[in-house]
């Protein structure tokens, strides 16, 4: 009877109904809306960076360096590439063992003010913007030993560090309790449920907070001008040496002012896009391996 | 009486392998003045408790009444939530798994657990979970971990279910299938005792069912002490029950009856008691 009598305005109030359904249908209508906006602006970025990159990009674009007069056409981003791939992959072996490594801890073991203490400090530190992270290694490390492409991963680890911390913690929080109360009842010490329950049930979200992480760092410009400098002449596979990126080249061809140059920038950035969702790729791939084979 | 607020620093395989050797002497479980805590907040009070060797134990009562937390202790899991706390003595295989040096990691590869909802590791296969704990706990090296795959997921009846899918992920199973895999992890190391906490509430009755009756099968196998809400599931697994209430809310736990499972529900000596297993509160 209750069941009956919840049930009867609507029955009996047509209007009240029809209200309730136009809400609904704005309110789908809006998130409609919402999606078409935020996937359109991205479609439309990637469509046009497309068009414009491809006119520029072909195997010479890839093999070769730049030309030494930016108003000539030709030449590529080679020395760039290289030095994306050295910098940033440096970069991530440094920030992704210690951003996974902080994020176990505050996760699996700590507790009270220090973990409170870290974490606030983490969060300060994704907000920092990246100039100041490369003002500060050139301050510290740049002044003393040089520019170089290590310098330069020194900057950018910082930049993806608290990146890498923040996602893996969240990742570990959505563990499910139970599993770490399942494992620990069998006897495993913590450190064997982290390492066999905790990170592979967390490997996915992980991997991606930590592609996110690269992704950033390939893009990033300001610090490694005022870490890694740049270096057009020839191609540096040494990262004690100042070494260019392709963010740096897209960033100093686009400014030039030749319509050559820009050319080769829409075709750095439309290759700088390609690395980033290729490594994407690979990652997903290597994490449903790991999860499924049960590392 | 040790009072137990952190983990030991763990040293104690030789107090491992000891407590192993001593256990076929009294493979039972006796609970002395047990008493726990959450921070200040009293949930258990002065448990003694026998639960006879091959016989299967069940604790009733009311939600809130320190039943789960009770089972807990007997292998040292209720310690791993901050700050919660125990005093007095769990006697299992001739030792207190309380003494300071008993690593708890021993105890509980050495009591095997089961909780209230089906916990199968996701990542891994049918075939890992059933040997986890073995890979975990025990050198495994001599036994071949396929025959201690096939023997605990016999012992959890679901042996023919899943012989053709072993390597498929765990989660790929049913409800009920789940948490006699979690059963079968449980048993694929021997213990000798076998704590459940609520089995089958998240099951439906069917899987209850069969849960049910793995549980009488293996009673004469492991002692075996069961937390239960459905007192007829008590009345049908169990030959001892103990039953737990608190007096008002805020109250510690305590257990106010223990005897046969007849006893208990045919002539209860506890007002209490009578009260609840007759379905009058509760």
């Amino acid at each position: 009877m209750s069941q009956l009598a919840l049930g009867t305005p609507g029955l009996r109030n047509r209007s009240a109904l029809r209200r309730r359904r136009a809400k609904s249908a704005v309110l789908i209508g809006v998130l409609i809306a919402a999606v078409v906006v935020a996937v359109g602006v991205l479609a439309w970025v990637l469509i046009y960076v497309a068009i414009q990159g491809a006119g520029a990009l072909n195997l010479g674009f890839l093999t070769q360096t730049p030309p030494g007069n930016p108003a000539v056409a030709g030449g590529g981003f080679y020395n760039g590439i290289i030095g994306s791939l050295i910098i940033v992959g440096i970069a991530t072996l440094i920030a992704i063992p210690l951003g996974v490594g902080a994020a176990i801890y505050l996760v699996e073991y700590g507790r009270g003010r220090l973990s409170a203490t870290v974490r606030f400090f983490n969060d300060v530190l994704i907000g920092i913007p990246t100039i100041v992270t490369g003002a500060f290694i050139y301050a510290i490390w740049v002044t003393r030993f040089g520019f170089s492409g290590f310098a330069g991963s020194l900057a950018l680890a910082i930049v993806m560090m608290p990146l890498v911390t923040r996602t893996t913690e969240e990742m570990l929080r959505l563990v499910p309790h139970e599993l770490r109360e399942g494992s620990l009842a069998l006897g495993a010490t913590r450190s064997q449920t982290v390492m066999r329950v905790c990170i592979p049930t967390a490997l996915p979200g992980i991997i991606t907070g930590a592609m996110l992480a690269v992704a950033r760092a390939m893009g990033e410009t300001a610090p490694i001008l005022l870490t890694a400098l740049g270096n057009d002449l020839f191609t540096e596979y040494n990262p004690a040496k100042r070494m260019s990126t392709l963010s740096l080249q897209i960033f100093d061809n686009a400014v030039t002012g030749f319509q050559e140059g820009q050319g080769r920038a829409w075709a750095g950035a439309l290759t700088l896009i390609a690395i980033v969702l290729i490594f994407t790729l690979i990652a997903r791939f290597f994490g449903r391996r790991v999860r499924t084979s049960n590392a | 009486m040790p009072d137990v607020a952190t983990e030991p620093a763990p040293s104690s395989t030789a107090a491992g392998d000891a407590s192993r050797g001593s256990i076929p002497a009294d493979r039972g479980l006796t609970i002395e003045k047990l008493n726990a805590w959450f921070g200040k907040h009293h949930v258990v009070a002065d448990v003694d408790l026998v639960a006879p060797t091959g016989k299967v134990t069940a604790l009733i009562g009311p939600s809130g009444c320190g039943k789960s937390t009770l089972i807990r202790c007997v292998n040292r899991m209720h310690e791993i939530v901050p700050g919660a706390r125990v005093q007095g003595r769990v006697m299992f295989g001739g030792q207190n798994v309380y003494d300071p040096d008993i690593d708890p990691g021993s105890v509980r590869s050495e009591i095997g657990m089961v909780f209230q909802r089906p916990n199968p590791f996701p990542t891994k296969s049918i075939y890992e979970n059933a040997i986890i704990g073995v890979r975990l706990a025990k050198s495994a090296g001599s036994r071949n971990l396929d025959d201690i795959a096939e023997s605990a997921l016999r012992r959890a009846q679901l042996w023919d279910e899943v012989k053709d899918r072993l390597h498929k992920p765990a989660v790929s199973l049913s409800g009920g299938q789940q948490q006699r895999l979690c059963i079968a992890r449980a048993v694929a190391v021997d213990p000798a005792l076998l704590l459940m906490d609520e089995p089958c509430s998240a099951l439906d009755p069917i899987a209850t069912y069969k849960i049910e009756e793995l549980i009488r099968e293996i009673a004469d196998q492991y002692t075996v002490m069961i937390v239960t809400h459905n007192m007829q599931q008590a009345a049908r697994v169990s030959h001892y029950t103990g039953f737990m209430t608190i007096e008002r809310a805020g109250d510690p736990g305590r257990l106010v009856e223990f005897g046969t499972t007849d006893q208990i529900f045919g002539a209860p000596a506890n007002p209490a008691t009578e009260a609840y297993v007759s379905g009058r509160v509760g």
